[in-house]
């Protein structure tokens, strides 16, 4: 069925007009001559415009990822959100989908197993996270089999080490090279100085949830010395009773699941600096029990689960020297480990999937010819071990033992060029090669216009590619049903962005995007024809067009509150058909109350999703979440705590399911309450 | 493996920023980001708390507003930006001096941290001045500094002597009394 309002002409139509649009400045700015370029003061920033009220909101007002080096977030060539360690104290947000559920464009899913994000319209169940990167402190976290971003309970980092996360909106390879696709999550931790001393954590909540923290953190005597480490520890029975309809049947229980909801996670982390020099390791360790019998495992029995350990070590060097020229050399080690259980009928079948990197990258910075900022750097991994396993147990019988090694490399520059007042140039370009496919090319231009520091205009267009990940070349269970295609090719995507921030008075900010993404070369599971076999291939082509809206505001007293709103139309260039998990509309409502003189506060969010269509074709229902949490601090030296309650109406909502599920949908969590206390001494 | 499409791009792309980087350039330093640093924020501060005090009448009535740095001075250019900018009908000037005596008489006095020993002093002589007296040291709201700055999760955040300000004839409205911590002898 074709969708009447925002055909293919039209976004054909937009793309001309931004590109035109994008040419006839270049051409304006050219002509201008050099000497009316002026210089803006840059001694002293001046701060005595803002009232009182904003002043006391300020502190270090600085984005890194979007351009590598830290700069400010109106400046930033990208729709860019930044969730602070405020925000996920004051909505008691317990892991990094949590965090992204609330963010504009953003909607998680879930299905028992892992979470899964959806941006601007774009969701593929079970498509584990590639098109996003996830980096912790500017570490590469998706890993080196599945290329997953883990944002769930196997995230390596407790959500409560978190400083700050950016949300990178739109395409970014041409900095970070593959599955900066969709969207990059810079994860930014908290340093020794922040903890100062030992803190201790515990939580407690619905399903027979329990978590604990400690972490001790110091900064010490000496130039830039300070150290971090921190350790948790998780378990949960999840939820005692699951009904799915689709096993309704005597010989499946009538459909009821029980005590298959586990789940359990543990974590350290360290981060240590001296001078120029930082060490920084995390590791994770986590299992889930699958309770939805996916993949055809037997139903409403234990078992069937998936383990994941992700771990890694950065050193890294970062100077500045006098004359303004930035180094950064990074060295580092990651390692990822799946084992997946699975129990059929008669026979419990194991897969496993070993992946070691190590790699190194160097990136320097340097203001050329006074108004030219430029950021070079390249990169190199070394992925030594690459290992896929699958058999069943007693007898062992062996279906796949694949083991591979590859490398990329990379370089990138991008240059910021401030053509005139007020007006930023941003170009950025990046090579990689991989040893798989090939070569590939991605650019971004960016221009950014402020008026009056009250009003921001940015126009980007940006190239970015996946890299067919390790699993998807060569995964197979011995012909069985799926094949291998060592052929596959990056998918790529093609985006155009269109953004307008402006600072109202009364402490209002708007922010307006229109985008638009074509996607080519989408990778997904195919029946070969010739032999009945799944098997990855190249074929789909995806576009998007939409528009995002957010108002925050700040009154005094301390209250704040956002309202998001994203409303996007896509089509499957194929079949003219919506995709799957695309919901058309989007929205947040997020609003903080502190009162008592801020030692008790309130904080509300509501998220809104529209109606999602799924891969058997039904509709996932629209719904509407309400998360409510009080927070307590002040009352005793040291001490804070709050009570959370989740999906406060009990609303039975549900996510698309990928194709290993019999189910076309999967039900999340009903009414869930938490309560945690943090003491530091 | 992008094809024409990206390739095409490049070339133009590298065309634009050859063009755009070659012409006589003037001497223009290229801004630097930076994180909002303390000291700016600090004035910015100060020149709106200023807003909110009310001086005698006398006073009031002047053209001008002293602002007086004793000691050593930790804002350096910060503070500059605030030079000429208007309070009312009164211009602000700015002086810096290690002595009272060498800062003659001012409307505002900040007190460095470097003069911590001399701070009862200083509150002293400003009663009958009708001096604001500014800070940014721990424990020097108490000693009767009227507003005192600190640092509280990255944000600046002030004290208020009401007691001493009170004595100094100055009057701070009630909408900064709500947003800063009061301190009563």
């Amino acid at each position: 069925m074709k969708r009447p309002s925002i055909g293919s002409n039209s976004l054909i139509f937009i793309r001309k007009q931004i590109l035109c649009a994008l040419v006839l400045l270049f051409l304006l700015v050219s002509i201008i001559p050099a000497d009316a370029r002026q210089r803006p003061d840059t001694v002293a920033e001046d701060l005595t415009s803002k009232s009182l009220d904003e002043l006391m909101g300020i502190e270090v007002d600085t984005v890194y990822g979007a351009s590598r080096f830290e700069q400010k977030i109106t400046q930033a060539p990208a729709s860019v959100s930044i969730i602070t360690a405020d925000d996920i104290r004051y909505y008691g947000y317990r892991t990094l989908a949590d965090i992204l559920a609330g963010v504009r464009d953003f909607y998680v899913s879930n299905d028992r197993n892992y979470s899964y994000i959806g941006s601007r319209g774009f969701s593929r169940p079970g498509d584990y996270n590639t098109r996003f990167l996830l980096m912790i402190d500017g570490h590469r976290l998706n890993d080196s089999i599945y290329e997953q971003a883990a944002i769930g309970t196997d995230f390596p980092l407790d959500v409560d080490l978190i400083d700050r996360v950016e949300v990178i909106r739109g395409a970014s390879s041409s900095l970070y090279g593959t599955n900066a696709f969709l969207g990059v999550i810079q994860v930014l931790t908290k340093k020794g100085r922040q903890v100062s001393g030992v803190e201790m954590s515990g939580e407690a909540g619905t399903q027979h949830t329990f978590k604990g923290r400690m972490t001790y953190g110091r900064r010490f005597e000496g130039p830039n010395t300070e150290i971090l480490l921190s350790a948790t520890k998780y378990r949960s029975k999840g939820s005692r009773e699951l009904f799915y309809p689709e096993f309704n049947s005597p010989d499946t229980g009538f459909g009821t699941v029980r005590g298959a909801d586990g789940e359990a996670h543990g974590n350290v982390f360290l981060n240590l600096s001296h001078g120029f020099l930082n060490l920084q390791g995390a590791f994770v360790s986590r299992e889930k029990d699958i309770p939805t019998a996916a993949w055809g495992t037997v139903f409403n029995q234990a078992g069937t689960k998936s383990i994941d350990d992700r771990g890694y070590a950065d050193l890294r060097f970062d100077r500045t020297f006098d004359n303004g020229l930035g180094v950064l050399a990074r060295l580092y080690y990651d390692h990822y480990r799946y084992d997946g259980e699975y129990v059929f009928p008669y026979l419990l079948n194991k897969d496993q999937a070993i992946g070691q990197s190590w790699g190194g990258e160097i990136k320097v910075t340097k203001v050329l010819f006074d108004r030219h900022r430029l950021v070079a750097g390249a990169e190199y991994t070394d992925y030594f071990r690459q290992d896929q396993l699958n058999w069943d147990e007693n007898p062992r019988v062996e279906y796949l033992d694949d083991q591979r090694s590859t490398y990329q490399w990379a370089a990138y520059l991008q240059d910021e060029i401030r053509l005139l007042p007020g007006l930023i140039l941003n170009l950025g370009v990046r090579f990689d090669h991989y040893g798989t496919f090939g070569d590939t090319t991605n650019p971004r231009l960016a221009l950014i216009y402020a008026f009056q520091e009250t009003t921001h205009v940015k126009l980007l267009y940006g190239e970015s590619f996946r890299a067919p990940s390790v699993y998807e070349l060569y995964y197979s269970d011995g012909n069985v049903t799926s094949k291998a295609n060592p052929e596959l090719q990056p998918e790529k995507i093609a985006s155009y962005e269109f953004i307008l921030e402006h600072d109202f008075p009364g402490q209002v900010k708007f922010t307006g995007s229109l985008f638009q993404n074509t996607i080519r070369n989408l990778i997904a599971l195919q029946t070969d024809p010739a032999d009945g076999l799944l098997v990855f291939r190249n074929v789909d082509k995806v576009e998007t067009a939409g528009i995002g809206l957010e108002f925050e505001k700040r009154w005094s007293g301390g209250i704040r509150g956002r309202i998001a709103y994203t409303y996007q139309e896509s089509e499957n260039k194929l079949d003219g058909t919506v995709p799957v998990a695309s919901p058309r509309h989007l929205a947040k409502m997020h609003v903080q109350i502190p009162f008592l003189n801020e030692r008790l506060a309130l904080s509300l969010e509501e998220q809104c999703v529209d109606s999602r269509r799924t891969i058997g074709g039904t509709d996932a229902a629209p719904y509407f979440l309400t998360n409510v949490t009080l927070l307590a601090k002040g009352w005793i030296s040291g001490l804070e705590g709050s009570v959370s309650v989740y999906n406060v109406f009990d609303k039975r909502y549900e996510d698309p399911a990928s194709q290993e599920h019999v189910q076309n949908t999967i039900t999340r969590d009903g009414r869930e309450f938490r309560f945690k206390l943090t003491y530091r001494f | 493996m992008t094809g024409n499409r990206s390739s095409r791009f490049i070339v133009f792309m590298l065309i634009v920023w050859i063009a755009l980087g070659f012409p006589a350039a003037p001497a223009t330093a290229f801004p630097e980001e930076k994180p909002v640093r303390e000291y700016d924020l600090k004035a910015a501060f100060l020149y709106n708390l200023l807003k909110f005090v009310n001086w005698p009448d006398q006073i009031q009535a002047r053209s001008h507003l002293v602002i007086g740095i004793l000691g050593e001075d930790p804002f350096g250019a910060s503070i500059e930006v605030l030079k000429d900018k208007m309070i009312g009908r009164r211009r602000i000037f700015i002086r810096r001096g290690l002595s009272l005596q060498a800062l003659k008489r001012c409307d505002v006095l900040f007190v460095s941290r470097s003069e911590s020993e001399k701070v009862e002093r200083v509150v002293r002589s400003a009663f009958s001045t009708h001096t604001l007296v500014v800070g940014d040291t721990a424990g020097f709201a108490e000693r009767g500094v009227m507003i005192n700055f600190f640092l509280h999760e990255k944000k600046v955040r002030f004290e208020i002597n009401v007691d001493t300000a009170r004595r100094a004839k100055l009057t701070v409205s009630s909408q900064v009394l709500k947003l800063g911590r009061v301190i009563q002898e």
